[in-house]
């Protein structure tokens, strides 16, 4: 039966090559891609910031968007350090609240009907209004900026999250049932797991947008972070060096969603490959 | 003496079900009994409402009227009795086939190498010890059934309902898994309820064979299939087998016009 079967196999094996290279290959010609794709950016940026008119604290050249890191780094990266932080408390207990509803809400019908409006609701609250507000509440400390961040982020998480619950077989429930297991052991042996590719679905836009959520909190009240840095160094036309945080911001998302879909991709072995195969 | 009285007892099953303001009456006073070691089928068109009976056999689907009765007891409405196989192997992509088969065991509470070590030697007996470790998208639909079925087989009940478990198979696998299924049942020794629409697999695998009307699902009569033992799938090519199931295919005309008719 093997036999058969490593038959089967090998018999695939030359077509799929011919119809595209190995994984590794291909995900190493969409970084190179990706990284041509930025030269060429900052190319047409650097010949437009040149051979315009435009002065510096209008569009800074890529150059001086370098020169501009080049000088304080450590300036720049101390008011990162901050905005990180937040970005990560918050995305903790975004991760918390977010699952926590979800469970709660898939789980009893009275629950869904208390709390679902709420959860919609709350993604119509306007943070602009809202954040201020929270800073006259809490001053300069953490509180407000975790609060922002689990307001705009919580959301995908919970929301993916109960879709994941629900999408489990009903006939599987079944069959659990007729095993006799309890409902603490259908959710811990079926709804969990199959919710957990959606529950990180979920949790990479959730990181993605928590530095955005920090930069918000500390831009209505603050007096560290990037968000605080963004704000005064734009007030002084420090165009170059606002860009300068922007890119810094950036590699953050990146490094915390990338965080997010590596510890996926460990934690959830299984969870890509059915539909490539069948 | 064990051969009086029946393993399983349905008494005047009714079941309509109501959606929204429709009803849909799928079971009418439906009565059958299976001896212990017996294996019976359930044939009948599709949606006739026999998926329905093993639902209400296995406590899962709550009756309007009637009851079950496992060694004379009342056990209607209750779960965990029977091992219950639907068509759909629902094997769960995140654990191995060797951790999808001792589900039963660990929701009964067994400790995980314990309930693994028992699987194991069954695995290799069920044609599945090479992909113990594997995870059930890499296994053939006639392997992810033997899955399956091993999986109902470590419930350790001595009744087991089996809702068309080839129904998705192709017609050479089926016929490969039908010849599987009669060895390993003469050495299970377990007793049987097969719900199929497929003459050849109730023929050749049952000792009786209940038929069933379309909706409202009724029992229409009832066939003793008594083809010697050990039967083998060629048995299928056979006068006598061809001559049952041109008593069987009249019984199920029958049963579709006599619904027509009423």
């Amino acid at each position: 039966m093997s036999a058969v079967h490593n038959a089967v196999a090998k018999s695939r094996a030359p077509g799929g090559a011919a119809r595209r290279p190995s994984p590794l290959a291909s995900a190493a010609g969409g970084y190179v891609l990706s990284l041509l794709l930025g030269l060429i950016a900052i190319a047409v940026w650097q010949a437009v910031a040149d051979f315009s008119s435009l002065k510096q604290w209008l569009l800074p050249s890529p150059w001086e968007v370098i020169q501009a890191f080049a000088e304080s780094p450590g300036l720049i990266m101390r008011h990162a350090a901050v905005t990180a932080e937040e970005a990560l408390i918050g995305f903790a207990v975004a991760l918390a609240v977010g699952a926590a509803l979800a469970v709660a809400i898939s789980q009893s019908r009275l629950a869904e009907r208390a709390l679902y409006p709420y959860v919609v609701a709350s993604q119509a609250v306007p943070v602009i209004a809202i954040a201020p507000v929270l800073v006259v509440w809490f001053g300069f400390s953490l509180m407000p900026k975790i609060i922002v961040i689990v307001l705009i982020t919580f959301f995908p998480i919970t929301i993916n999250m109960v879709d994941g619950i629900r999408s489990v077989d009903p006939d599987l429930v079944s069959l659990m049932r007729s095993m006799g297991a309890t409902r603490w052991q259908v959710f811990k042996l079926v709804q969990m797991p199959s919710a957990l590719p959606y529950f990180f679905s979920g949790a990479k836009v959730a990181a993605a947008v928590s530095v955005i959520g920090a930069i918000f909190g500390e831009w209505v009240g603050a007096n560290e972070g990037l968000g605080y840095f963004l704000k005064y160094s734009s007030a002084q036309f420090l165009t170059a060096r606002v860009f300068a945080s922007i890119v810094v911001l950036a590699l953050m998302g990146l490094i915390l969603f990338s965080a997010v879909a590596f510890v996926e991709r460990k934690a959830l072995p299984w969870a890509k490959r059915p539909s490539a195969q069948n | 003496m064990a051969m009086t009285t029946p393993l399983l007892q349905v008494h005047g099953v009714s079941k309509t079900f109501v959606e929204k303001t429709r009803e849909l009456p799928t079971l009418r006073n439906v009565s059958i009994s299976v001896r212990q070691g017996e294996f019976v089928s359930i044939i009948g068109p599709s949606g006739c409402g026999k998926s329905t009976l093993l639902g209400v056999i296995a406590g899962l689907i709550p009756p309007d009227e009637g009851r079950v009765l496992l060694n004379s007891a009342v056990v209607t409405g209750q779960v965990g009795l029977a091992g219950y196989m639907p068509q759909k192997d629902l094997l769960v992509p995140w654990r191995t086939v060797l951790d999808n088969v001792i589900l039963a065991q660990e929701i009964a509470g067994v400790p995980r190498a314990e309930a693994r070590a028992k699987a194991r030697p069954l695995l290799e007996e069920f044609g599945l010890g090479p992909f113990a470790s594997a995870h059930p998208h890499t296994l053939s639909g006639g392997m992810r059934q033997r899955a399956a079925f091993l999986r109902t087989v470590l419930f350790e009940k001595e009744l087991l309902l089996l809702d068309e478990p080839f129904g998705a198979l192709d017609s050479l696998t089926r016929s490969a898994m039908h010849q599987w299924l009669l060895s390993l049942w003469e050495r299970l020794g377990k007793t049987v309820v097969l719900v199929t629409h497929d003459m050849d697999e109730a023929l050749l695998l049952s000792d009786r064979i209940y038929v069933m009307t379309p909706l409202p699902g009724q029992v229409r009569s009832e066939l003793a299939v008594t083809l010697p033992r050990p039967r083998r799938y060629d048995l299928v090519l056979t006068q006598d087998f061809i001559a049952r199931k041109a008593a069987l295919l009249a019984a199920l005309r029958d049963g579709a016009a006599l619904a027509g008719a009423a």
